[in-house]
């Protein structure tokens, strides 16, 4: 994948990001509605283990929920492909020690 | 169905846990020698376009919803050893900075969706792929398969639930492959239009 395509395609994912933030269905998914059907929701922990920053994919000091949504969401993508692109520049430090190239 | 701490005990969130670190090596075992420079911007791509997708909640039929799982569609673009380690990585982040998915049972959540769902999925469209040996059978074991991912781990799930006593299985199977049977439908199709777009666009990731 080149530059161009990479861009390209980050900027679909803030598109669905934004989508996401303006439409996403509030119901319950899958596996919390079987709980709540079946009576154990109330067995999930009320506090988390360790706090996240951005619980619920919102930035808790933006009002609009679909701009604390959005921002949310591409901090997300920015971490995620982040990770992925780090790795890649560790990679290619280690490969071209080891073989001279690049 | 990012399972939330509290629905697992902890010997079962233990035995996922190393289940999933298995798989996880052996993922990257198989992954070593294809961890071409090429590969990762791919696998970075995908895992960003996972992430957006999976925020997009899209209702289903009786007051719930659904999300992407992504598991079968990076497997069709990366193979399945590539997809796991892009599905954990979303499901880390997730867990960690967004609060989806709990701590404590994240081996759980990783080994149903990156591990068991991603691999069975990509499995049957591999061999419908196979069978078909047309561009249409292609698209109908993207469908499935993508399907079967879902309703794969929703039954590993239910397992884990029962296990740990949560709920009886006899309650939690029919509960959770059943919603996530129709769950899948929307996971079949979301997987078919990315591959086929991304077929149109950039036919070279899909070989």
């Amino acid at each position: 994948m080149n530059r161009r395509s990479i861009v390209i395609a980050l900027a679909i994912c803030l598109a669905v990001v934004a989508l996401a933030s303006a439409f996403a269905s509030a119901f319950p998914d899958g596996l919390e509605w079987v709980a709540e059907q079946t009576g154990f929701i109330e067995s999930a922990s009320e506090a988390p283990v360790i706090a996240s920053p951005l619980p619920d994919y919102s930035l808790p000091f933006i009002a609009s929920p679909f701009w604390s949504g959005l921002s949310a969401g591409a901090i997300g993508v920015a971490i995620v492909f982040g990770f992925f692109w780090i790795f890649r520049l560790l990679f290619r430090g280690r490969a071209s020690s080891t073989t001279g190239q690049e | 169905m990012h399972i939330p701490d509290g629905f697992l005990n902890l010997p079962v969130s233990g035995g996922c846990a190393l289940l999933s670190a298995g798989g996880l090596a052996l993922a990257i075992a198989r992954l070593k020698k294809r961890f071409a420079d090429r590969l990762i911007p791919v696998m970075g791509v995908l895992a960003a376009f996972i992430f957006a997708a999976q925020m997009f909640n899209f209702p289903v039929a009786g007051g719930t919803s659904g999300h992407l799982m992504g598991g079968v569609l990076a497997a069709v673009v990366v193979g399945p050893m590539a997809a796991t380690l892009i599905l954990t990585v979303v499901l880390i982040v997730q867990c960690l900075v967004f609060q989806d998915g709990g701590l404590i049972v994240l081996g759980a959540n990783v080994f149903n969706m990156a591990i068991l769902g991603t691999w069975v999925g990509w499995a049957i469209f591999a061999s419908i792929a196979r069978l078909g040996r047309s561009t249409a059978w292609r698209h109908v074991g993207v469908f499935f398969g993508a399907w079967i991912s879902v309703v794969v781990a929703a039954t590993a799930c239910a397992g884990e639930l029962a296990l740990s006593g949560t709920v009886p299985l006899r309650v939690a199977l029919p509960a959770m492959a059943g919603v996530h049977a129709v769950i899948g439908i929307g996971e079949g199709i979301i997987t078919w239009l990315v591959v086929a777009f991304i077929g149109k666009v950039k036919p070279e990731m899909l070989t």
